[in-house]
């Protein structure tokens, strides 16, 4: 007999380092339990019943359905961080407990030191309630229509300019054609793909794929994320305390670009390129010197397929974009 | 999540972490998304924490959720490797692991269930109740998915030996 797990466990002589640490599992697992337990269900798209955190505020009780209130808090601390955009946020779900998400919500800056609060479902004495909380400036969606309209979501709506699989197909193509441009062989190919199709509370999820290419000296990996800055998932957000020779630059156009690097281990070297431009797309261009693809751990590390200038310019390429 | 929590949950996530690494890329063939996986299936861990952590360290959880994340991606039907070229055609048949491609591409041709049984059974030793329990169907089913699946793998591998006596 032919035994199968012998020949599961020859599959994985060489594998390779894991290419990330527990800390990036733990900050997502965080972002993760904040969307499902404060809300931040960015109108339009969250049903409110469904919400499960909960938000205790004096607004509750003084005000009715259609009230709006002005509530003081103080401001994050932080000095350099920006003004609020003009957002809005539903929280909802039972009163209990609730005090602390609304004021995280507060401390975490995105509704500024005097956000506006409209009760949109329930009330006082209720055991569910939905509020609207936005920043100063910008009227809650019931002072405009009636409080059973759903509020905007934050930012502006997003709305996929085509089909997701076809917006995949054109970002795999483009990078397909840059990367066989600069004269790399490509040896396997990820097709650009998504976590999922659904607008996630408003916002796309983030587009990503990558190509292994060979050269002379080996293998080496080519990849890039397209996503919004509005969405909760972008990748690489970093103050660059996190990369090796981190820089940081404003470009002409108002562009921020980040270049980095991060050793993976065992002479896996990953650096990144990431342009966050003014309307808000952001772009990280990535490049090891060893293969993802079926060739990953057969071969000796090549050296890096592009120069950080190459993977600059990869990353400021206006057609990564949806 | 509590400090404490917390830290248990980091423990238990970087001593795991090797070994749904190696589940995953049995599941998918492809290293980069199985740390793509493992990271999803160690969010999923992370949220549902406070729950599942008891006396017992939740491992059949992570692997069933584990499975369940690489079972998913079926929904998002773009996102499928393709292989675009070969390389070097003649070094790559002199390599002395060829048979170990063979093993790889043929699991590739397996449907996706008929592959996650395969794992469950014979690289994590899952009993079948406990397979039919991971991916939610009944013993019968990871039975026949588990037939099914040798008998294309002998077909495509050209060994008829390949535990053989699943069928019997």
């Amino acid at each position: 007999m032919t035994d199968l797990r012998d020949q599961f466990a020859r599959l994985l002589d060489n594998e390779p380092e894991a290419p990330y640490d527990i800390d990036r599992v733990v900050a997502s697992g965080r972002r993760a339990r904040r969307r499902r337990n404060t809300v931040v269900a960015l109108a339009g798209t969250a049903g409110a019943a469904g919400l499960t955190a909960a938000v205790v505020v004096p607004v509750m009780t003084l005000g009715g359905h259609d009230q709006t209130v002005s509530l003081g808090a103080q401001p994050p601390a932080h000095a350099s961080t920006p003004p609020p955009k003009a957002h809005c946020y539903l929280i909802g779900g039972t009163p209990k407990g609730s005090k602390h998400n609304f004021m995280r919500l507060v401390r975490s800056g995105r509704v500024g030191s005097e956000p506006s609060v409209k009760t949109i479902h329930g009330g006082k004495g209720a055991h569910r309630v939905v509020m609207e909380v936005c920043s100063a400036g910008t009227m809650p969606a019931g002072s405009q229509a009636g409080a059973d309209t759903p509020a905007p979501p934050a930012g502006p709506p997003y709305k996929y300019t085509d089909d997701p699989s076809a917006i995949a197909s054109r970002l795999g193509a483009h990078l397909h054609d840059r990367v066989t441009g600069l004269g790399l062989t490509i040896t396997y190919t990820r097709t650009f793909a998504q976590e999922s199709a659904n607008l996630d509370s408003g916002h796309p999820t983030y587009f990503d794929g990558n190509v292994d290419v060979r050269e002379a000296s080996g293998y080496g990996d080519i990849g890039v994320q397209v996503t919004h800055e509005v969405t909760a998932q972008v990748p690489f957000t970093g103050d660059c305390t996190a990369a090796d020779n981190c820089t940081e630059t404003t470009l002409p156009d108002g562009s921020v670009l980040r270049t980095g690097q991060v050793k993976a281990g065992r002479g896996d070297i990953v650096l990144t390129a990431e342009v966050h431009r003014p309307d808000g797309v952001v772009v990280q261009a990535q490049e090891s010197n060893y293969p993802f693809g079926p060739d990953a751990g057969t071969e000796a590390h090549g050296d890096q397929p592009l120069t950080l200038d190459q993977l600059v310019k990869l990353a400021e390429d206006d057609a990564f974009t949806f | 999540m509590s400090l404490a929590n917390e830290g248990a949950f980091r423990a238990f996530a970087i001593a795991r972490r090797p070994t749904l690494r190696r589940s995953a890329y049995l599941l998918c063939g492809d290293w980069h998304r199985a740390d793509d996986l493992v990271q999803t299936a160690l969010v999923k861990l992370y949220v549902a924490w406070p729950r599942v952590q008891g006396d017992d360290p939740p491992d059949a959880y992570v692997q069933r959720i584990l499975v369940r994340c690489f079972l998913d991606e079926k929904r998002r039907p773009w996102r499928r490797e393709s292989p675009v070229e070969i390389v070097d055609l003649d070094a790559a048949a002199e390599r002395p692991e060829d048979d170990l491609l063979d093993l790889r591409s043929a699991l590739a041709r397996l449907p996706r269930r008929q592959r996650a049984t395969l794992l469950l059974r014979y690289w994590l030793d899952m009993s079948v109740a406990q397979t039919a329990d991971a991916l939610g169907c009944s013993e019968g089913t990871v039975k026949s998915q588990t037939a099914r699946a040798l008998t294309t793998l002998r077909d495509l591998l050209g060994d008829p030996a390949l535990l053989m006596e699943e069928s019997s």
